[in-house]
């Protein structure tokens, strides 16, 4: 940031004295510490990141500025991947542009699958389980797969690669979908990962893939890098939360998570982080200018790149550096086939870790035993009223 | 009962007779004469003790109180309280929904069954060990109440973590003892990477064992003061006419120390009923809505996302009316027993 | 007695013996295992990390380690802040919250105990309903106003918090003991030519030394280890955190570093612990005094 900032100062001289503090928060945080900020009118930031799904929420909330006039005379605006910037316009108004994109894959050590026998990686969810047998039994001890319930932007994989929808829209109304034939088989399948085929531990019910809401590191995260885990679902950026003694780090690979059939991957939903300018910041036209720098093709390019994320430029995720990588190929793949609705409805942070961890706690309890029919019926009602009123009822 | 004097003071004025000293009589710098007269004349001189607690007490408890029953009846949230969006009266509506929610029952449950079983395991545990006290050497008993004494000292923010430490599917002690239990007493390698932190069975057993962990050392404590207030004649004279060591401790002992089991069941109750630390941290902050108790539900609703005040509110009213329910027989008994004489 | 003795002779004492032998072993017994945990996480806090999960856990670590210590004071795991930050916080806090508190108590209870007055029942019955008015519900409608009055992110916000929730308790004890000051002694000063200053500090002070200490021990603990307001108002500002919110933030982020966890929990436990048994005698008769007379 240091570097982006002097560049910044050297590109636009009439901010050659201006301070810029970077103020690095714990993500879980992030719309807690906006909401404070923005009602005390204290320690309120000018620029902020923001996950991309954030955008669309924060924006209907008053907590970003418009910023349509800046993005729409800039010259970076047309290489952008226009799906990302479409997340960050409400009727017209742009405000956020699109930092980094990033997408969920199954991690898995080369090595040990050929080990264990393993030819190709699995297409195929039953291909996945067989695999996930022959890991364990190669290498007894170790969990086959992490099967957690509190990551719904990686087991939205599942619902998509069995053909189903979370919910959809039309004309404004949102109509839950985990009751349809193809969701309800990608759940029960999920489901038995861990009470049919004992393939995860019963440790991760309740745990996102870091732990316990909340961490910051732990969990699966831990247990991949640690070797107790097998195959480990999460994006590219998850190899900064590992621990630093982790093992064969050089037989790190990944590959797209598997549809139920084959032989295409599952869709990924398409994660990432947007930069915007704060409602309250004072100078919006010396934030867009700095912004405007931070997310020029090179710099945003360098930075998602020491993080393991995709830059926002659709001349870069085709070019080719990705895909010739041995662990970025399987995210680079993934990334061709995206999904991001409903996970940017503007209420469904509010439906998924906000306040009802709606799809988290019903795999929970079906993974406590609860009857199948009635736990997902309860969730999909739910589900479609949070969705529409951003209230349970 | 005599009554302040002060104004006889006044009467017979100053220089001769010195002052009755009820309380405080204002005659030194650095207040004026004529002030002290009129603190004097007109018995402020308790008010303007009282001044700085009621101050205090009103600004940071009463009024936040009769807030949490105004908000309960809005539809307070982030937009009303950043000013983006008016504050309605919306009466009885959050209370209707926080009472057609699920959630709302099961958190009453858990806190309902969890305070049930932690304040007489308390009790008990506590007063069993007074007992043992009561009858252990000098040196044992000091060395026993010293140590239970550091249990009681733990901060519950700690107790929590050790607990947690110690119940932690990977490598927690806990489960590898159970593991090694033979499983026909109930242990067996199905214990092996349990987790105690994510099913509210295993989570409050944790929360409990922690609870009375850290509260049975007050307990004890208490008893052993208790029973030593007892004359032993009576003990005595139980013995020699026949009486075993149970039956001395239920018609002689626990009749007399009724008034403080009375004491310390009821502020027992009021503290486990809403416990909030220690479920706070064993079940990993917000994030598992089927573990909450009362009190984390009705955080819950004020701080996670987006906030909502006004059912908060509603449900901290809820909270509030029933730990009074509970404990309108801790104010009666006090009054009765002339606590406010 | 001596009849019972003579009479069954040998076995008595013998029985006598036994029964003083398996209490004793009970004591220990119940002494072990209430110190178990706390030798766990003192343990823990020594050993290094790949002592935390062996597979067959050793009481004491076999290769003891200052590592985790370290960590904990150069803050590598909680944002470069290290644990004398969070100490002086809550010292800070503690210690002033403390002596207002005791102050102010102190002189709320020298109205109720020594005067009559009108309100008199009035203010006592509204301290009984606030001390059971739950924190956890009025934090709420606290924190909404602490918003407004732009208290939050503040320590001196935790200080009022603290100061006035440990007032209806501090002020209830304080009470019993101002009480039990004969007043004849106030009156034989007064009549040697006291003026009410010097009556307060020479007498009614000294005697009430032991009541303030009980209570100002009390106060002191509730704000040590107070949770509830600390993490709500203090919010995501981690350097003004106070030692429990520390040792929670720091388990609730740092997932499964177990060994500096244990060592930031033992060196904010030990001085409670210290403190509790330098005081323990006069604290239970403190408290047991204050419940029993009611």
């Amino acid at each position: 940031m240091n570097g982006v900032v002097a560049q910044w100062k050297k590109q636009d001289p009439q901010y050659k004295n201006t301070k810029v503090v970077v103020d690095w928060i714990p993500w879980t945080d992030r719309t807690t510490d906006w909401n404070n900020a923005l009602a005390s009118g204290k320690n309120a930031p000018d620029i902020t990141e923001l996950g991309n799904t954030d955008t669309p929420t924060e924006a209907s909330l008053g907590v970003l500025a418009n910023i349509s006039s800046y993005v729409n005379s800039w010259s970076g605006k047309s290489g952008i991947v226009s799906g990302m910037l479409a997340n960050d316009t409400q009727n017209g108004d742009v405000y956020g542009v699109p930092w980094f994109g990033g997408v969920r894959a199954v991690w898995y050590r080369k090595d040990q699958f050929a080990a264990a026998g393993i030819t190709s990686t699995p297409t195929t969810w039953s291909q996945l389980i067989t695999d996930a047998q022959l890991l364990m039994k190669k290498y007894p001890g170790t969990y086959g797969i992490d099967a957690i319930t509190d990551d719904t932007n990686a087991f939205a994989s599942f619902i998509w690669g069995a053909g189903g929808q979370i919910a959809t829209e039309s004309n404004g109304t949102w109509t839950a979908d985990l009751t349809s034939p193809a969701d309800e088989a990608a759940i029960k399948w999920y489901v038995s990962l861990y009470t049919k085929y004992h393939l995860s531990p019963s440790k991760y019910i309740g745990q996102t893939e870091l732990g316990n809401v909340g961490s910051t590191s732990g969990g699966a995260n831990t247990d991949f890098g640690l070797g107790k885990l097998d195959m480990y679902i999460d994006g590219p950026w998850a190899s900064a939360t590992m621990p630093a003694n982790s093992t064969d780090k050089s037989g790190w690979a990944s590959f797209p998570i598997p549809s139920e059939n084959g032989p295409n991957a599952a869709p990924v939903f398409a994660g990432g982080s947007d930069l915007g300018v704060f409602a309250t910041s004072k100078y919006p036209a010396a934030d867009w200018s700095l912004i405007s720098v931070m997310d020029n093709l090179s710099n945003s390019t360098s930075f998602a790149n020491l993080q393991g994320f995709f830059p926002p430029y659709s001349s870069q995720l085709t070019a080719g550096p990705y895909k010739s990588s041995q662990f970025l190929a399987g995210f680079a793949t993934a990334a061709s086939n995206s999904q991001i609705s409903p996970l940017n409805a503007k209420n469904w942070s509010t439906a998924d870790t906000g306040k009802y961890y709606i799809i988290p706690d019903m795999l929970k309890s079906l993974m406590d035993g609860a009857s199948f029919q009635s736990t997902v019926a309860a969730a999909n009602s739910q589900l479609q009223t949070v969705l529409n009123t951003g209230t349970e009822s | 009962m005599v009554r302040t004097t002060q104004g006889e003071t006044g009467v017979r004025g100053g220089g001769a007779q010195p002052p009755r000293h009820q309380g405080v009589a204002w005659g030194s710098p650095p207040l004026t004469r004529s002030t002290a007269t009129w603190i004097r004349r007109h018995r402020v001189a308790p008010y303007l003790l009282l001044l700085p607690s009621l101050v205090l007490i009103a600004i940071l408890v009463l009024y936040p109180a009769v807030q949490l029953g105004v908000i309960s009846l809005q539809n307070y949230g982030l937009p009303q309280e950043i000013g983006t969006l008016p504050t309605q009266w919306v009466g009885l509506h959050n209370y209707s929904q926080i009472l057609h929610d699920p959630e709302f029952w099961l958190s009453l449950r858990i806190s309902l069954i969890s305070s049930v079983v932690m304040v007489p395991l308390t009790l008990v545990v506590g007063t069993l060990v007074g007992l043992l006290l009561s009858r252990l050497g000098r040196k044992m008993a000091a060395f026993v109440s010293s140590v239970a004494t550091l249990a009681w000292a733990t901060p519950a923010v700690s107790a929590a973590v050790i607990f947690v430490w110690l119940a932690t599917p990977d490598g927690g002690l806990l489960d590898w003892f159970l593991a090694k239990w033979p499983t026909a007493l109930g242990g067996g390698a199905r214990w092996a990477a349990f987790s105690w932190t994510n099913a509210a069975l295993p989570a409050y057993t944790l929360i409990i064992a922690l609870v009375v962990w850290t509260g049975f050392p007050f307990i004890a404590i208490s008893v052993l003061a208790g029973l030593r207030t007892i004359p032993s004649e009576l003990h005595e004279s139980a013995r020699v006419d026949g009486a075993n060591g149970w039956q001395i401790f239920w018609k002689v002992t626990f009749p007399l120390l009724k008034p403080i089991f009375l004491v310390l069941l009821l502020v027992s109750v009021i503290w486990d009923f809403g416990i909030f630390t220690q479920v706070y941290i064993v079940i990993g902050e917000l994030g598992q809505r089927d573990m909450y108790n009362l009190g984390i539900y009705e955080y819950a609703n004020a701080f996670t996302l987006p906030p909502t005040y006004g059912l908060a509110a509603a449900g901290g009213f809820i909270l509030t009316l029933i730990l009074l329910i509970i404990t309108v027989g801790y104010v009666r008994t006090s009054v009765r027993q002339g606590a406010l004489q | 007695m001596t009849a019972l003795t003579s009479r069954t002779g040998v076995s008595f004492h013998k029985r006598r013996w036994a029964r003083k032998a398996g209490l004793n072993v009970l004591g220990l017994l119940v002494a072990l295992i209430t110190l178990f945990p706390i030798l766990w996480m003192i343990s823990t806090a020594f050993k290094p990390a790949t002592e935390w999960y062996s597979l067959t856990p050793h009481p004491l670590p076999d290769h003891p380690t200052l590592g985790n210590f370290r960590t904990v004071f150069d803050g590598s795991l909680t944002n470069g802040l290290s644990y004398w930050v969070f100490l002086k916080n809550s010292l800070f806090v503690t210690v002033t919250s403390v002596v207002a508190s005791a102050f102010i108590a102190l002189l709320a209870a020298i109205a109720v105990a020594r005067f009559r007055f009108r309100f008199r029942a009035t203010y006592l019955i509204m301290l009984l309903i606030v001390q059971m008015l739950p924190q956890q519900a009025l934090v709420i409608t606290l924190f909404l106003d602490y918003r407004k009055w732009d208290l939050l992110d503040s320590l001196v916000g935790l200080i009022l918090v603290y100061t006035t929730f440990s007032l209806p308790l501090t002020i209830w004890m304080l009470r019993n003991f101002v009480a039990a000051v004969p007043r004849q002694l106030e009156e034989a000063a007064a009549i040697d030519g006291a003026g009410p200053y010097r009556s307060f500090w020479r007498i009614l002070l000294p005697l009430v030394a032991p009541g303030l200490i009980a209570t100002s021990i009390f106060a002191f603990v509730f704000a040590y280890n107070e949770f509830i307001f600390a993490l709500t108002f203090l919010g995501a500002d981690t350097a003004k955190y106070t030692l429990p919110l520390y040792v929670q933030y720091f388990y609730g982020r740092t997932g499964a570093q177990w060994g500096p966890i244990m060592a930031a929990s033992t060196l904010f436990t030990i001085p409670v612990m210290v403190f509790f048994l330098l005081v323990q005698r006069r604290l239970a008769s403190g408290l047991v005094a204050g419940a029993v007379k009611g």
